[in-house]
């Protein structure tokens, strides 16, 4: 069975309070990918294309359309060490224009770097670089 | 992906918060409204060949929620300390028509053991977890108001710790430091004999967070408080926190300096504990019946500079002669003293100088045989109290020979008695 391709933002999508930023941000990727790599087309699953996201297939949600990226590396860190899920995944590095979309910042409890990224275009493929790799289950 | 109806032990659930947000919640918290139970959902492993998500739920008591959360418990042992029957694994899975299943089931928390479905060694979440009510500084207002009484509070910093807790060697500390303080002040503000002196503080609760001590004062011989003392009491302790704030502490050493060694002493032990415990302190005051409430700051660095600056302040030091008292006791070697005023009827005891050790050499310890000295009394500006807390050294005796010994003179055994009083 195919994943949803991607998908129109809904309206209000990006949201308001969503910026244009630059800099490097953190995107966890598939464990297949080995330090150096660059990242591949499954790196940037959108929520509502991956299967283990709760807005897996929810179209016309504003989250779902976002994808999450972490502005601190060590924030990362302390992420995975939480998650083994994520520490299973490797660590790209990915630079970020403003041209590329907006982000709102999205802290969680204990992840204060959490961002979410509305690409533009909507369906960019951003390039990023693996700089660590996922644990071995 | 619907959590809050799976089939484990409470359900239907409410989320209570989520930690890690992936592309959606990893790590969260639910609960069940009907019971006392908290599971802390975590995503542990996918598996991309079937297509499947694997969290595991771990189910726990509100005071085991707290201890977590807060990061007393780390959050590997969260999981392999489970209780029987509390651990599950919720595993998601697509099948080859994208429809989603979800098995859940037991596990046993021993299985899991160097799994790699665990938390990593060490990791806390680590956040701010009140476990008494929050402090509402209106509460203090109110009961000064409901009780017709002063009520105050006093906040302290709770460190690394992110439970409601404080050390409770340092909290008595600084509880009775503060009742010490409370009551020099009165002593100093009444009267003699007025009802005002016998007012003293009681411990009215305990709130977060930090760490809130709720404190009241009471008047027991008096029908209403004497708020012109207890007002009186509290401005002059928010003047000295206030002017411990301050860079310069030549204010503060001013005014401690006005107040008796008991108050000085108690204002330095209330900063004491605070110092050992990096806490700063924060004092909210409604003095009763003035529907008032104020709140004074002292941060934990200025804590620490408070201290040191009271302790660098250089010893105080007073002669006093004594005209008509008895050698008790003596150690040439160890160059110590100890002599009963009989004028006073009190005994000083401490080192002696060169020139007072070679004099004293010739007296005898007798209980005829009267001397008079010259003993020098140092103490700190602000330290312990009497006895303990000051130095005497004799610096010059003389011996007034051998007379016949006046009935009001003690025998050497009745002076040593005196003098352990």
């Amino acid at each position: 069975m195919p994943l949803p391709s991607i998908q129109p933002f809904p309206p209000d999508c990006p949201p308001e309070d969503a910026q244009p930023v630059s800099g490097v941000f953190y995107r966890l990727v598939g464990k297949h990918l080995g330090v150096g790599d660059s990242t591949d087309e499954s790196s940037w699953l959108r929520p509502y294309q991956t299967q283990g996201s709760q807005y897996y297939k929810t179209f016309d949600a504003v989250g779902a359309h976002g994808l999450s990226v972490f502005a601190d590396l060590a924030d990362t860190r302390r992420a995975r060490g939480i998650a083994p899920w994520m520490a299973k995944k490797s660590v790209a590095e990915v630079t970020v224009t403003e041209a590329e979309g907006s982000m709102r910042p999205s802290p969680t409890a204990v992840s204060t770097s959490h961002h979410d990224w509305w690409t533009h275009p909507v369906d960019l493929q951003p390039s990023g670089i693996v700089i660590e790799a996922g644990m071995e289950s | 992906m619907d959590f809050e109806s799976l089939p484990m032990f409470g359900s239907p659930f409410e989320h209570v918060e989520t930690y890690v947000y992936y592309d959606g919640p990893k790590t969260f918290a639910m609960r069940s409204p009907r019971w006392d139970i908290y599971y802390f959902v975590n995503a542990v492993d996918e598996d991309e060949s079937d297509h499947s998500t694997t969290f595991l739920a771990v189910g726990v008591d509100r005071h085991r929620f707290e201890a977590i959360r807060s990061g007393l418990v780390k959050f590997r042992d969260a999981y392999v300390q489970a209780s029987r029957g509390a651990l599950y694994s919720i595993v998601w899975r697509y099948d080859a028509d994208d429809q989603e299943y979800v098995d859940v089931r037991w596990v046993n928390p021993s299985a899991l053991t160097d799994s790699s479905w665990l938390p990593a060694e060490g990791v806390g979440l680590d956040l701010h977890t009140p476990t008494a009510p929050e402090f509402d500084r209106n509460e203090v207002a109110q009961i000064a108001s409901a009780q017709g009484r002063t009520a105050f509070a006093v906040k302290l910093d709770t460190g690394n710790a992110r439970i409601t807790q404080f050390p409770q060697k340092q909290q008595g500390q600084v509880e009775i430091a503060i009742s010490g303080v409370f009551e020099a002040l009165v002593r100093e503000i009444a009267p003699p004999g007025a009802s005002a002196r016998d007012m003293y503080t009681v411990s009215l609760g305990t709130r977060a967070s930090s760490f809130v001590i709720l404190l009241g004062v009471e008047s027991p011989n008096a029908l209403v408080e004497p708020v012109e003392v207890s007002a009186a009491v509290f401005e002059q302790l928010e003047n000295l926190l206030r002017l411990a704030g301050e860079d310069d502490k030549s204010g503060l050493i001013e005014a401690l300096g006005e107040h008796k060694h008991k108050a000085r002493n108690r204002f330095k032990d209330i900063l004491e504990p605070l110092a050992e415990t990096r806490s700063g302190i924060a004092l909210t005051t409604s003095v009763a019946y003035s529907e008032e409430l104020r709140t004074i700051n002292l941060a934990p660095t200025a804590v620490r500079t408070t201290l040191n600056a009271i302790k660098n302040v250089a010893r105080e030091s007073e002669s006093i002669s004594v005209h008509r008292g008895v050698l008790i006791g003596k150690n040439v070697r160890l160059e110590r003293f100890e002599i009963f005023d009989a004028s006073s009827r009190r005994s000083y005891y401490g080192y002696m100088t060169d020139a007072a050790r070679d004099q004293a050499a010739e007296i005898p310890v007798n209980e005829n045989s009267l001397v008079r000295a010259e003993i020098r009394r140092e103490w700190a500006f602000a330290g312990r109290d009497e006895p303990t807390g000051a130095r005497f050294t004799l610096t010059w005796v003389e011996s007034l020979g051998e007379v016949a010994r006046d009935a009001d003179l003690p025998t050497l055994d009745e002076a040593s008695d005196i003098a352990r009083e």
